[in-house]
């Protein structure tokens, strides 16, 4: 059986790698874990904060005020 | 986080929240050609209170046999902008008419402030995930009105949500204050 989170999962978590449902740490995994706390708290908010505008973008557009003007010749009978 | 009703009721209410909504700035006719200059705004909140909406939708709907005068029609409604509260941080949501506004430090007092709605001006919602709207703020010296008519028609298309009880009556009583502030000097 595939998971289909598991690209997602591996992109995200440092150090690991998916066998089927599994996603199983590799030998650094936990190294890597506590040496960087302090960068991966930093890369989370990176992403955090790069991720708000274009999901916003996505769902409400642009989202500003826009001047339209129209013009028409008048017809006399 | 703030609380909304889905549903729609047949008539313009308060706290209704209502996408592309027209403000027309001006209407010339100048040698046989008529101009139309107008403002869309991506979305606005229905500041009028509910019960002369409510009055002006019952006396419309009434037959004109059991009207016994045109005493409650309006002939407008109160309504402000919703800005994306992203673009005000950074004085950009007017960026598309060439106005350029002040900047709010998000992350210091005046972010704080707008966020805690302790800014007179501004009013700031965040709304439920299920309400395709980012977090907004409203901005009261923005306000304008709407005809009744066309703003009924508009909300038939493109209502959003509406603000529940509380939420609303918070706006209606922070618009009220902001509009009878004393500037001293």
């Amino acid at each position: 059986m595939s998971n289909e989170y598991a690209p997602v999962d591996s992109q995200y978590i440092k150090g690991t790698t998916t066998t089927g449902d599994t996603i199983v740490p590799t030998p650094t995994a936990t190294e890597s874990a506590t040496n960087t706390t302090s960068k991966q708290t930093s890369a989370t908010k990176d992403f955090l904060r790069e991720a708000i505008v274009p999901e916003d973008l996505a769902r409400y557009g642009a989202g500003k005020p826009q001047r339209i003007i129209l013009r028409a010749k008048l017809i006399n009978d | 986080m703030i609380r909304v009703r889905r549903t729609r009721s047949p008539r313009v209410a308060q706290g209704d929240v209502i996408r592309d909504v027209d403000y027309i700035e001006h209407v010339h006719e100048r040698g046989g050609i008529l101009e139309v200059s107008k403002v869309r705004f991506p979305a606005v909140l229905v500041l009028t209170q509910d019960c002369d909406l409510e009055q002006d939708h019952t006396h419309r709907k009434a037959k004109a046999s059991e009207r016994t005068s045109e005493d409650k029609l309006l002939f407008s409604v109160l309504v402000a902008p919703l800005y994306n509260v992203e673009h005000v941080y950074t004085g950009q949501h007017l960026s598309e008419l060439k106005q350029r506004m002040q900047q709010i430090n998000r992350g210091r007092s005046p972010g704080d402030n707008l966020r805690r709605n302790e800014t007179p001006r501004y009013h700031f919602l965040d709304f439920p995930a299920t309400v395709a709207l980012p977090p907004s703020v409203v901005d009261f010296k923005h306000y304008f009105s709407v005809n009744v008519a066309e703003l009924k028609r508009r909300k038939s298309r493109d209502f959003v949500c509406q603000l529940a009880d509380l939420y609303r009556e918070d706006v209606s009583q922070r618009f009220s204050s902001f509009l009878a502030r004393i500037g001293l000097p």
